[in-house]
């Protein structure tokens, strides 16, 4: 039904957007350099009027004529040592020597070029947009008087934040390296993590306003050509004004956006990508934030993290079936409890119906209400947690414990039971931090049809789930897959894991490389020998 | 996308020990020799499986509206497609109605139509995400309800007695071959509904191959059942009015274990919950094709409705169900399943239809 | 409570009809009014209390009683 209604309202909406015409202004501002230096400096200043941050350093060359010379950078963008030493300098002191060595005719722009700067990446750029968006992102952009040209020399330093443990992804075992808000440090801490010349990085601009850059990674020849072609298109259709998050890109190329699972999936660990890049996935990674998207998802993936595989597979299997429990228990423990209290007392051990009775004796709402309550006071709770500033942060969690548990049972608005199941869903919640979300609105749901239809009510809710979990499609990857359409060999690494050296192939058409390793049957130990060389 | 044959083989599996779970019917005539009538029914079914394989390898992907409209001509054929239509419909309200009769004992004060609305429109909306995906999820749903029957049988192994199946063949021979009758007409061949999906396989021929899967696992399954239930209930098995539901009740392991009739309430739901949508689909599509209009999404609403109707109807007392399902049930469903495609079969083959597809 | 069979119906009406009308597909417009006119006046008789006649009553008296070809226990 969502569906039907975002449809309808885009639909409206698009409508109403062509018949009012497109309204954008067509500015008339000079789309090239030209020869003249004050020209071109009194574009740009005009285009940039008013931000005290954009620096022209204007200067002469040091060439056998007076050559006039400026610099545009932003402050704050840049890192001064490489403006001083490696352009300005060999601009102002070197360029006659170097001159007298290669004859005076050449052009001044593809001289500097090659012999003056001592700058890694050297554009030439002729558009102006181009030029504004080179000294936008950190470059310094050198303009001479007499060329209609000018270089982006890359000089980026600005304030980051360092490589720490990821916050939101903590793990006992395994590299605690995080990704951070700069592009080129995430793409970087992949490539540590993938040695091959097959990873590719791909490079698009999304947003008109913000002008984010975005990666596409993948390696090349295991991940499906289609794959990439689909996420490039989609990425490539983006026409909004501000990209800010990977979260708005998610929201846009997402396959079922009125579902409230997510399709597209997330991570803030570089080996967490790297793993999927190797099986055959692509990572998006956006500028500005640490959370890098993976496509495609599946719904297994919600219960895997990256320390599983760290771990020998027995230990990791019942950190999965935990992992399973938990959710189940999460998006099923108000609505059992309020189903079986409202329509199947007789289900309750004899012991337990009574206590449950007389702990329910004089609370004025019924279970249903009850419920909702605690729910959103623990919803409360947990977001007034997350921003509050940290000195309240202590009496906060006692006070809320000490209220919301202890005097609101006492004063008869809520049971105890009902504190311990709100208190078991929102620590089981925390166990699977993907799937927090759609949790929610799922818990939401089944408390619903628990309270109108009791525990037939439930049993619909969760196949109507099945119906709807089975129906979505991860960029055209089935998304309860290996489950659903049920495979036998895929399900190595459903919801148990198959010891590594038995994990011998990738996901079935999620790569064209479909084999990653040979049967390593492990070492048995039988070739240890001893000192007098027989075997132990 | 085309359903795999592995797939739509276990989905057909559910129909056939489902009702096993809710009815008696299948202990009617033969108390404790009711085993004998699911191995013999067994077998008799193969045949018919025979019969529907070798129809579906005459007219590759053809679904049955279809190859009645080649065998007997336009309006014959159309006539006996209509029946088809009308048969499928009325198992999906007898199938509504059994479920509701079961949920509405869980929940006395709830009115047969509000259990009978949510449940229809839950299998609707299957429906609407497509055939591929029920044949997605029902396998799933099988090996888990295989999983819980095993389980409950594990749990009571202190109550077998296992001379409750004596004394074995003394019944008069006319009640062997009535109770193998009932066995085949309801459970066993109702995969024939399986014949709407074939323009769906990924292979065109693969129907046979499909109902084989089913038939063997769901045979297999209802064998477990029953005799489970004789050598746990014995002389019981038809004072009780259900004699699955009560076996479940009697677990009791070690006095913690107990009310385990919860799951079995879950997988049946779940089960029906296939059941349904699969003849739910089948309907729609016959009368999409009846038709001949492209698409069949208009006519999941309406149809639901009608079945809702009718299903609140179609019996005003338990003992009209008790008397339909064993004295006129299989009979009817004989006709629907056995006679008429033996009738298509033999003018196939008389109008030499097969040879011209070879 | 019969009532509430109107906006039932003109709800799943409003969701199929417009699609429909649409495409232009007379034939299936025609097929679904006929059955959504059948459904509404059967459903309307239910609520009131009205007992509508059921399928298999028929089909059973047609196999027992007609042509007696039914079981008999």
């Amino acid at each position: 039904m969502f569906s039907f209604l975002m449809k309808k309202a885009g639909i409206f909406l698009a409508k109403k957007q062509g018949a009012e015409g497109s309204k954008e202004k067509k500015e008339d501002k000079p789309k090239r350099l030209s020869k003249k230096l004050p020209e071109n400096l009194s574009v740009i200043r005009e285009i940039m009027k008013g931000s005290s941050d954009i620096i022209i350093r204007e200067f002469y060359l040091n060439l056998d004529r007076i050559v006039e010379g400026a610099l545009i950078m932003v402050d704050g963008l840049t890192d001064d040592r490489i403006i001083n030493d490696n352009i300005i300098y060999p601009l102002m002191h070197d360029a006659r020597q170097h001159l007298k060595k290669t004859g005076g005719d050449m052009d001044i722009i593809s001289h500097i070029r090659n012999s003056l700067l001592s700058a890694s990446q050297v554009k030439e750029e002729t558009d102006i947009d181009e030029i504004l968006n080179g000294f936008l992102n950190g470059d310094v952009a050198l303009l001479v008087n007499g060329a209609a040209k000018a270089l982006i020399i890359s000089s980026k330093g600005w304030e980051k934040r360092a490589v720490n443990e990821p916050p939101s992804e903590a793990v006992v075992r395994g590299p605690r390296e995080c990704f951070i808000e700069n592009l080129r440090t995430n793409t970087a801490l992949i490539r540590r993590k993938i040695r091959n010349p097959g990873l590719t990085f791909e490079s698009l601009t999304v947003g008109k306003k913000t002008g984010t850059n975005v990666c596409i990674a993948y390696i090349k020849g295991v991940a499906r050509q289609e794959l990439i072609d689909t996420i490039k298109k989609r990425l490539t259709s983006i026409d909004t004004d501000a990209v800010l998050e990977s979260g708005y890109i998610e929201q846009y190329i997402e396959d079922f956006p009125e579902s409230i699972f997510a399709t597209v999936g997330f991570t803030e660990k570089p080996d967490v990508a790297a793993a999927k890049i190797l099986e055959g996935r692509a990572a998006i990674i956006v500028d500005g934030t640490p959370f890098v998207l993976t496509v495609p998802l599946l719904f297994v993936e919600s219960f895997q993290s990256a320390e599983d595989y760290y771990f020998r597979p027995y230990f990791a299997n019942m950190l999965r079936i935990t992992r399973v429990i938990s959710y189940a228990i999460t998006i099923l423990a108000p609505a059992l409890y309020v189903a079986i209290t409202t329509f199947h007392q007789e289900l309750l051990p004899t012991s337990l119906l009574l206590t449950t009775a007389s702990a329910r004796e004089g609370i004025p709402f019924p279970a249903f209400l009850e419920c909702l309550i605690m729910l959103m006071t623990f919803e409360i709770l947990r977001e007034a947690g997350v921003r509050l500033p940290r000195p309240v942060g202590q009496a906060l969690s006692i006070v809320g414990a000490l209220v919301v548990g202890e005097s609101a049972v006492s004063a008869g608005i809520i049971g105890a039971p009902m504190v311990i199941v709100v208190a078991i869903t929102a620590l089981s919640s925390f166990v699977t931090p993907n799937e927090a979300d759609s949790a929610a609105v799922l818990r939401l749901i089944l408390l619903i049809l628990g309270a109108v239809l009791g525990g037939f009510g439930i049993a619909i809710g969760l196949l109507g789930t099945l119906v709807h979990l089975s129906s979505l499609r991860s960029f055209g990857y089935p998304f309860l897959y290996p489950i659903a359409p049920f495979d036998v060999e895929d399900s190595k690494d459903a919801i148990l894991r198959a010891p590594l050296w038995l994990m011998i192939k990738r996901p079935k058409e999620m790569s064209t490389d479909i084999k990653r390793q040979t049967i390593n049957v492990p070492p048995t130990g039988k070739d240890i020998k001893d000192n007098k060389g027989e075997l132990i | 996308m085309k359903i795999s044959v592995k797939q739509a083989g276990y989905t057909a599996a559910a129909f056939i020990f489902t009702s096993a779970l809710l009815t008696k019917g299948v202990y009617m005539y033969l108390r404790q020799d009711s085993w004998v009538a699911v191995i013999l029914s067994f077998l008799v079914s193969l045949i018919f499986v025979y019969i529907y394989a070798t129809l579906n390898k005459w007219f590759p992907s053809k679904s049955l509206i279809e190859i009645n409209e080649a065998v007997f001509g336009k309006i014959i054929g159309k006539i006996i497609s209509a029946g088809y239509l009308f048969y499928f419909f009325t198992l999906i309200i007898l199938n509504a109605r059994d479920i509701s009769g079961f949920v509405g004992y869980i929940l006395p004060t709830t009115p047969y139509v509000v259990i009978m609305v949510a449940f229809i429109y839950t299998c609707s909306w299957a429906v609407r995400k497509g055939a591929w995906n029920i044949a997605s999820y029902g396998p799933l749903i099988v090996f888990v309800s295989l999983f819980v029957i095993m389980l409950n049988g594990l749990f009571l192994i202190n109550d077998i007695e296992l001379n409750r199946l004596a004394p074995a063949f003394t019944f008069p021979p006319i009640k062997y071959i009535a109770g193998t009758h009932l066995l085949t007409a309801l459970p066993l061949c109702e995969i024939f509904v399986f014949f709407m999906f074939v323009p769906y396989l990924q292979k065109a021929d693969g129907l046979g191959k499909v109902l084989f899967r089913g038939l063997t696992v769901g045979a297999a399954a209802l064998l477990f059942i029953v005799i489970r239930d004789i050598v746990i209930l014995g002389d019981t098995l038809l004072i009780l009015s259900q004699p699955t539901y009560s076996v479940i009740r009697l677990i009791d392991v070690g006095d913690i274990l107990t009310r385990v009739e919860i799951l079995y309430a879950g997988i049946l739901i779940s089960l029906m919950f296939i059941k349904i949508s699969v003849l739910y689909y089948a309907t729609i599509t016959a009368a999409a094709r009846l038709v001949k209009t492209s698409s069949h999404d208009y006519l999941i609403r309406i149809t639901g409705a009608l079945a809702v109707i009718f299903g609140l109807s179609v019996f005003s007392a338990e003992y009209e169900h008790m008397d339909w399902t064993n004295r006129a049930a299989p009979i009817y469903s004989s006709f629907f399943i056995m006679l008429l495609p033996l009738l298509t079969l033999g003018t196939a083959a008389i109008r030499g239809l097969n040879r011209k597809n070879k | 409570m019969a009532f509430v069979i109107f906006p039932v119906f003109a709800l799943m009406a409003l969701f199929d009809f417009p699609k429909l009308i649409n495409d232009k597909r007379s034939r299936e417009i025609k097929l679904l009014s006929a059955l959504y006119i059948i459904a509404f006046a059967l459903a309307f008789m239910q609520a009131l209390g009205m007992e509508i006649p059921s399928l298999i009553k028929w089909i059973r008296d047609v196999i027992l009683d007609v042509l007696k070809i039914g079981y008999s226990l």
